[in-house]
């Protein structure tokens, strides 16, 4: 029987030598680790989708304002190849829709007809009178 | 088994922490290889359940995924890692049981064959560190088993480092009384080097 109490770092290195081993089965690291992976791609999607949504916003919130409108007529203009002073002719709702839908990446060959019938029956009417 | 080295651990943290947040989704299984274990072998012992642990761990490799960012920002990133552990196990034990600290049977027993001798030396060990208090048993298996310091150990249990250190000094009183034998005969087997 021992006299004497053993010190604190004979407690440490038997509870140390005592210690059960750290170890994980396969199965349970490919589970957590698909787990995590999974949950982070959701994060990040979502992520991604509140960004696109935010820069919609501003976008339209842009757009409501005087030079967000100028802006948007230059734009559309220069997407459509008419000059800004012939685009003026056209209705103001029909270029911010052209504009909305090419910033969207769903622009629509139908407006466009539309929006360049109109202008060229326009600039006709306009020669028709200055004649 | 050897603990790492400190420093080289929490830089490979930190480092996989870092790539996670960059975008390198790869890294969340070094991440897990570095960590994964002690964390499952954490959570044994405060949930006593093989289970019970793997699905804190899983609830808690998964907060870490979700904010890489967080992990790699961490002053101690280790403390980190087990402090969500921590979280999760309250978490689960909330739900089932009061809180009760380290098996006495059982733990990781998949992983190792114990001669019989070495399983009744690690019997007793278990049982005596199961009859400390709950908080003192927990402090003592972070500052051995995962080689903590008391600052680190108290960034994990969100108290103070001087109430660790006494929880630790209680728990070494009471260990050394009801060790006093097994410690000698370890002393002996395994003289320090």
């Amino acid at each position: 029987m021992p006299t004497r109490e053993p010190d604190s770092r004979s407690v440490e290195r038997l509870l140390r030598a005592t210690a059960p081993p750290a170890a994980v089965t396969v199965d349970f690291r490919q589970r957590v680790v698909q787990a995590s992976l999974d949950a982070r791609l959701r994060q990040l999607s979502r992520r991604q989708t509140r960004r696109s949504a935010c820069l919609g916003l501003v976008a339209a919130c842009v757009m409501l304002t005087p030079f967000g409108f100028l802006v948007s007529v230059l734009l559309a203009s220069a997407q459509s190849g008419m000059a800004p002073v012939e685009f003026r002719a056209v209705s103001i709702s029909e270029s911010a829709v052209t504009y909305r839908n090419s910033v969207d990446g769903y622009e629509s060959a139908v407006i466009q007809r539309q929006v360049q019938t109109r202008l060229q029956n326009w600039l006709a009417a306009q020669r028709s009178s200055n004649q | 088994m050897r603990p790492p080295e400190p420093r080289d651990w929490l830089m490979r943290i930190r480092t996989y922490a870092r790539q996670m947040a960059d975008g390198d989704l790869a890294a969340l299984g070094s991440l897990f290889d570095l960590v994964g274990p002690r964390l499952v072998r954490y959570a044994q012992a405060l949930l006593r359940n093989p289970a019970d642990a793997e699905d804190a761990v899983q609830a808690a490799v998964v907060r870490m995924a979700g904010h890489p960012e967080s992990l790699a920002d961490a002053d101690l990133p280790w403390a980190y890692c087990l402090r969500i552990v921590r979280n999760e196990a309250w978490r689960l034990m909330s739900k089932q049981r009061p809180m009760a600290i380290l098996p006495t049977e059982s733990l990781a027993a998949p992983f190792r064959r114990w001669s019989v001798e070495e399983e009744e030396l690690r019997q007793q060990v278990a049982a005596a560190i199961h009859r400390l208090p709950a908080e003192q048993a927990e402090v003592m298996i972070l500052k051995v088993w995962e080689s903590l310091t008391f600052l680190e150990i108290a960034a994990v249990t969100g108290e103070s480092a001087n109430t660790v250190a006494s929880r630790y000094r209680y728990a070494v009183e009471k260990l050394q009384r009801s060790l006093v034998t097994l410690a000698e005969e370890t002393v002996h087997a395994h003289p320090r080097t």
